[in-house]
């Protein structure tokens, strides 16, 4: 794999660790999010996704490895960094008392690039009404509050924490397409977790999939396809083949792109969907 | 970035900040009120108390409003996902917690100062000490509060160990709050400031402060304020049990510390036993020995069981000679004064004896109490087991400054002459029954201290109704022979102790910042072997220079010399010239 400090990648880690207590919640991460594109960090409940975007925001140290923002290496994000990271939590904590708009001038007054107009545009285009208080806001207009405070400054990352939790499902639209919105019109690197499959799928160029704090795989979207594929029950499957998941219409088997392709065993591509339940299942 | 953090901060805690506003207000208000009614020397008072008490709250509530809340509510988050530095942002927050309280605390020690300086004496420069003072303490309790509210969930449990902590101190560590607190700057009389500022408490408190300060923002600031918020991460029910399991065990190995400290302290003098008088220190036996020379005979003599007496040392700047607390009915402590001359401190053993035998109930009987004071003195005179100096140099004054007071008007007598005129005047109306007979002396004894008594109001009221004047009149004595034979014997007095030679007092010769000594000089064809100076300190404000604790003796060896003083700078001293042992009266020493 390339150098993480490179300028391919946007954001990166080495060997993140992060324990509590004596439970090891990351294992030894290697994160490499490209450039300009839309990162799935797919994970279970529990599998260290919000861990892992605590660190990359600095807001929590790990105990080891390294995290490379901009092609610098840190063993934690400075709060300068942040001057260039956008931030969605996965539970808003805003100050409830006040208005919409009185929080953004209080997070605006932290930002170097912070543009007002850009605001008042996400937000028109969020349907957020900017004289509203913050306490009377719903869980998804809250969320959508965050992504539009989170791109106000402008910034050369995203990052969100299961932006979709909770939200109807107009309002889950309008997230998952101003997030494609910003890769595609705009160059942004946009990495959010979730546990949703589907949402990778949709807008997801890259996914990496995170299960008890080790990374089983990370690539492109696609790319899942070429290493885990469904063959026929009973496929005499030679060595370098794993056989992942028994089922009655076929069986799931991860093997190398190159042994399938000289293999010749008939095979057919699996959704992302199963082929995170057969990781998942053959994990556990 | 600060600006808009402490825009934030006004606009969150506003409201609350209004509501503390009229607190205080009402706060500083009952208090001057209340000043008021002390008759206290100085009504500045009322702003000193109020930071002495209402400070460590003030702080308390702006630490839990600025730091803890956004715990609480979890807008810590947010403030973490922001481009600010953690010990920005709490060096923003301890700024405006210590500026509130400052504002409060020292707004209403100049708002009280501007209000009575038309009806006392308040020079700038103390003000100004005072300020400093107040400052000191209020920043080092806003610092500890800022600290405490980085400890998470765990603050509570630190607030109450740190609370048995001070307080446990107490009994181990000589006035704690003085000498080892950040309550230093305020724990000082507050008129004694008007003489000298505490520097060395100012001291403790801003190393307590400063020290509080670099630990918060080092707790702040160390992996981006991980440690704080994995401190405000909810307690699990074991951790709970945990710390309740180690604040008892710190409180009970607290009891367990300070009884073995009080057992040390028995078992290195321990308790020794002569006849009914134990005694504490070793240096007391020949006192406790005295004193029980006199019990049986005294016993015998009033018809009564006497308590049982115990001696012991006191280390306080107390001015009793004498302090006694009565343990039960047969049972009694009496507190001696290091300073005091033998023959006094037996004379007051003796009175505090028969006092507790009689529940301390004849004192309170206007026609009994002068009659209770004196009789120690004519006893042991009688007897001739201790000399009765001071009573008869208090008589002396007696006689010069009231020869027609009345025996039988005990707070007459005390309000104008005092305990110790009291009490010579009793020992001369001792004599004047005595020249009398023995019958009518050892009646009137017994009488008034024959019965053991207790405060209860059955006691007082028995005591009450005593009056010596008939007890006497019975026994067949005139009342009015016995005033013209006591007044007698006070015009003999007086004729007995000619006006002596004045002698100026001493003056003060400086050194360096307030130390020095002092410097006198006698006046021609006086002997110094006759003179005696004396030195001790005086409470601050207090009107009438009686010395307060212990009072030391200068040594004379010529006609004119000095001395070095070894008084602390802030004090108020007081000299006196003692001419053939009789003492000339108390000056206050002026120290620039």
């Amino acid at each position: 794999m390339a150098n993480p400090s490179n300028g391919r990648w946007a954001l990166a880690t080495k060997g993140l660790i992060r324990r509590f207590g004596a439970r090891e919640v990351v294992r030894g991460i290697d994160l490499r999010v490209p450039q300009g594109k839309v990162y799935g960090f797919l994970g279970r409940n529990g599998a260290g996704k919000t861990t892992t975007i605590r660190m990359l925001m600095g807001m929590l140290p790990p105990h080891g490895g390294q995290i490379h923002v901009g092609g610098r290496a840190r063993a934690r994000v400075t709060a300068e960094q942040r001057q260039h990271i956008g931030y969605v939590s996965q539970q808003q904590h805003f100050y409830e008392w006040m208005t919409v708009e009185q929080l953004g001038r209080f997070v605006g007054g932290f930002y170097k690039q912070w543009e007002e107009e850009e605001l008042t545009y996400l937000l028109q285009r969020l349907h957020v009404q900017s004289d509203q208080r913050v306490g009377e806001l719903s869980g998804g207009t809250k969320m959508k509050l965050a992504l539009a405070l989170a791109l106000a400054h402008r910034p050369q990352i995203l990052i969100l924490d299961e932006p979709t939790a909770g939200v109807d499902p107009i309002a889950r639209r309008e997230i998952l397409e101003l997030l494609r919105a910003q890769a595609e019109v705009e160059g942004r690197t946009v990495f959010f977790s979730t546990h949703q499959i589907v949402e990778v799928e949709e807008v997801g160029d890259w996914v990496g999939i995170l299960h008890e704090g080790y990374m089983l795989y990370q690539g492109p979207v696609g790319g899942l396809a070429e290493w885990i594929r469904r063959v026929p029950p009973g496929t005499a499957l030679g060595p370098g083949f794993r056989l992942l998941l028994e089922k009655a219409e076929g069986w799931i088997v991860l093997a190398k792109p190159p042994d399938w392709q000289s293999s010749g065993l008939p095979s057919e591509t699996v959704s992302l969907d199963e082929a995170f339940y057969a990781i998942a299942r053959e994990v556990d | 970035m600060t600006l808009g953090l402490a825009v934030k901060e006004w606009g969150q805690h506003r409201r609350a900040l209004l509501g503390v506003t009229a607190l205080i207000t009402s706060q500083v208000v009952l208090l001057l009120s209340f000043v008021l009614t002390q008759e206290s020397p100085t009504l500045l008072r009322a702003a000193t108390a109020f930071a002495w008490g209402g400070g460590p709250i003030l702080a308390a509530f702006t630490a839990r409003r600025l730091f803890v809340l956004e715990h609480e509510q979890g807008t810590i988050s947010l403030l973490r996902a922001l481009p600010l530095p953690a010990e920005q942002l709490t060096g923003v927050k301890f700024a405006l917690a210590l500026l509130v309280n400052l504002a409060f605390t020292l707004g209403a020690l100049w708002i009280v100062a501007l209000l009575v300086h038309r009806q006392e004496l308040i020079p700038l420069a103390w003000l100004l000490r005072l300020s400093v003072q107040v400052a000191s303490y209020v920043f080092a309790w806003v610092a500890i509060c800022c600290l405490m509210a980085h400890l998470g969930v765990y603050r509570h449990a630190l607030w109450l160990l740190l609370l048995l902590f001070m307080l446990g101190l107490d009994d181990v560590v000589h006035e704690p709050a003085r000498y080892l607190f950040w309550t230093a700057p305020l724990a000082d009389n507050l008129e004694v400031t008007r003489y000298a500022a505490p520097w060395d408490g100012v001291a403790l408190a801003l190393a307590w402060g400063l020290g509080a300060t670099g630990l918060t923002f080092f707790l702040s600031g160390y992996r981006g304020g991980a440690w704080v918020d994995a401190l405000y991460a909810p307690m699990s029910g074991r951790r709970r049990a945990q710390i309740t399991a180690a604040i008892f065990a710190t409180l009970l190995a607290f009891e367990i510390g300070a009884d073995l400290a009080k057992r040390g302290t028995q078992s290195a003098g321990g308790l020794s036993t002569i006849g009914s008088v134990a005694y504490a220190q070793p240096d007391l036996q020949v006192l406790a020995e005295r004193l029980n020379a006199e019990l049986p005979p005294l016993s015998e003599f009033l018809q009564t069981d006497l308590p049982i007496v115990t001696l012991a040392w006191r280390h306080d700047d107390r001015p009793e000679l004498a302090l006694t607390e009565t343990l039960s009915d047969q049972e009694m402590i009496i507190g001696l004064s290091p300073a005091g001359p033998q023959d006094d401190l037996l004379r007051h053993a003796l009175t505090d004896v028969l006092g507790a035998h009689t529940g301390f109930l004849l004192e309170q009987n206007p026609r009994a109490g002068v009659w209770a004071l004196g009789f120690a003195a004519y006893w042991l005179e009688k007897r001739g087991t201790a000399k009765i100096h001071p009573v008869r140099d208090a008589a002396a004054f007696v006689a010069r400054r009231a020869p027609q007071a009345p025996v039988q008007d005990y707070d007459e007598v005390r309000a104008s002459l005092g305990r110790s005129g009291a009490e010579a005047l009793g020992w001369l109306a001792w004599r004047s029954v005595d020249a009398a007979g023995t019958e009518p002396t050892q009646v009137l004894a017994r009488a008034l201290f024959s019965t053991a008594r207790r405060r209860a109001s059955v006691g007082l009221l028995a005591s009450s109704a005593i009056d010596p004047v008939e007890i006497l009149t019975n026994e067949g004595l005139s009342p009015r022979s016995l005033d013209r034979s006591t007044q007698d014997g006070l015009r003999e007095l007086a004729q007995q102790r000619p006006a002596l030679p004045s002698i100026p007092p001493p003056s003060f010769w400086a050194e360096s910042q307030g130390l020095g000594g002092l410097r006198w000089s006698l006046p021609s064809g006086l002997d110094p072997e006759q003179v005696t100076l004396w030195w001790g300190t005086v409470e601050p404000l207090s009107k009438l220079p009686t010395p307060q604790g212990r009072i030391y003796e200068v040594p004379i060896h010529g006609s004119w010399g000095r001395a070095a003083l070894n008084a602390d700078p802030r004090e108020r001293v007081i000299t006196q010239w003692s001419i053939d042992g009789v003492n000339q009266g108390w000056t206050e020493l002026h120290r620039p």
